[in-house]
């Protein structure tokens, strides 16, 4: 892709996501959109299950699109771009897990929560949409209990288990996102997936 | 499956057992060939082993179904209203950005291929100022006088061809009015026009490297 030339859409999804950045630093409006095509879910989802609020997730996660798009310039084509945008997601969730204490959240949903209304918004439900209505309803147990058992984790374990096995990122890729030693990652990983096997002994899962 | 299908029985610190770590890689299929093939031998032969693999291989599975959750409909719109997109680039523009040397081996590469060709005449002059009957005001004088037979060539060749339009009359009493000038002034004129040139050519390389608007998507 020759930056600063006209490109149709076929041209952008087949890009990489340097050249993107490169035409994005040019003006290219259209590689602004193809990005956040591209990492809208990855992100929203990571930081919604660091935060379990959809409403606070949402504004984290713009933040963290808001950032990367406005300093475009300082990114660093040595390292990859979904490291750059995850770990500003991720610092930007644990810095307000932190600050407003919500490290270890409710089973049914955010410990902010108060209401009922609060409770329900805050619950993560997970449906698979070609189901019939009993495997839906277990689809949506098993989901919610899965979810549940990832809230309770620290925010470091969270984030870790989260980023190897719903975003397949590699071990190494992961410690450049947490900014923390490779073996460190490897312990949270070990030790998020102890944890969950422990709170998730009750299910009977179909593989 | 059961994530403990033996109940909750943690793998035994007997080192009869593998280790959790060396099970956890053996399910991801990270560990080595050599190691992988040790251990399925074993998990072949232990019960708890092979229930414990299963175990993390379904943990594992149950972890990559879990669904990516998409945020509102607006998310796209209300992220680009906050984002600062330079003016689109002119074609030319990232011609010649791309172009440009960013790395110090790509200026010394640029330079070597100006100072080059340069080289060998720079030599050739220096030669020739060493020569005892040459000096350089001969020289200078050399130079003008073949500069000059080229020009009249130039401009008769071009006279016979614009006659009709009557450009060759202008053009003739334009060469007239030049060579009536002092030697002095052309060459102080040639001298300004190649400082003027390349300086006129980096102020506008730079005028176009240079957005000339930002567009602002913020209401």
């Amino acid at each position: 892709m020759q930056p600063g030339s006209r490109l149709n859409a076929l041209d952008l999804i087949h890009s990489t996501d340097h050249e993107l950045v490169t035409f994005a630093r040019t003006g290219g409006e259209k590689a602004y959109r193809e990005l956040l095509d591209r990492y809208q879910r990855p992100v929203f989802s990571l930081v919604y299950r660091m935060v379990r609020d959809r409403e606070l997730a949402e504004d984290l996660a713009q933040e963290t699109f808001v950032k990367v798009f406005n300093h475009l310039e300082s990114y660093n084509p040595k390292y990859k771009f979904s490291s750059w945008i995850f770990k500003i997601a991720s610092n930007l969730a644990i810095d307000v897990l932190r600050k407003k204490s919500l490290e270890t959240v409710s089973l049914d949903g955010s410990r902010n929560a108060r209401t009922g209304e609060e409770i329900e918004s805050s619950r993560i439900s997970v449906a698979s949409e070609d189901a019939n209505p009993e495997e839906l309803l277990e689809a949506k147990q098993l989901g919610a209990e899965i979810e549940s058992a990832i809230g309770q984790l620290r925010a470091e374990y969270r984030t870790a288990i989260l980023l190897r096995h719903v975003e397949g990122r590699p071990y190494e890729e992961i410690a450049e996102i947490m900014e923390v030693p490779l073996g460190t990652v490897k312990t949270y990983i070990h030790r998020a997936r102890t944890e969950l096997r422990e709170t998730l002994s009750h299910l009977r899962v179909q593989t | 499956m059961n994530i403990y299908p033996n109940g909750r029985d943690h793998v035994s610190a007997s080192t009869a057992h593998l280790s959790a770590q060396v099970l956890e890689q053996l399910a991801e299929g990270s560990l080595p060939p050599a190691r992988a093939s040790d251990a399925a031998t074993h998990i072949q032969a232990c019960e708890r082993c092979f229930a414990e693999l299963e175990g993390y291989k379904t943990l594992f599975t149950m972890l990559e179904r879990l669904p990516r959750f998409a945020p509102s409909a607006a998310f796209s719109d209300a992220v680009m209203a906050r984002v600062q997109i330079a003016a689109q680039e002119s074609w030319l523009a990232a011609l010649i950005r791309r172009l440009m040397p960013t790395t110090r081996r790509g200026w010394a590469l640029i330079g070597f291929v100006i100072t080059a060709p340069a080289t060998p005449v720079l030599a050739l002059i220096a030669w020739l100022i060493t020569q005892p009957l040459l000096t350089p005001s001969t020289l200078w004088q050399f130079g003008m006088i073949r500069a000059q037979s080229a020009a009249q060539a130039a401009f008769a060749w071009a006279a016979e061809r614009t006659v009709g339009a009557g450009f060759g009359t202008w053009a003739e009493g334009s060469y007239s009015l030049l060579q009536s000038l002092p030697l002095g002034a052309v060459g102080a004129a040639v001298a300004l026009l190649a400082i003027a040139m390349p300086v006129s050519a980096w102020g506008l390389i730079h005028l176009m490297r240079t957005p000339a608007k930002s567009v602002n998507y913020a209401k």
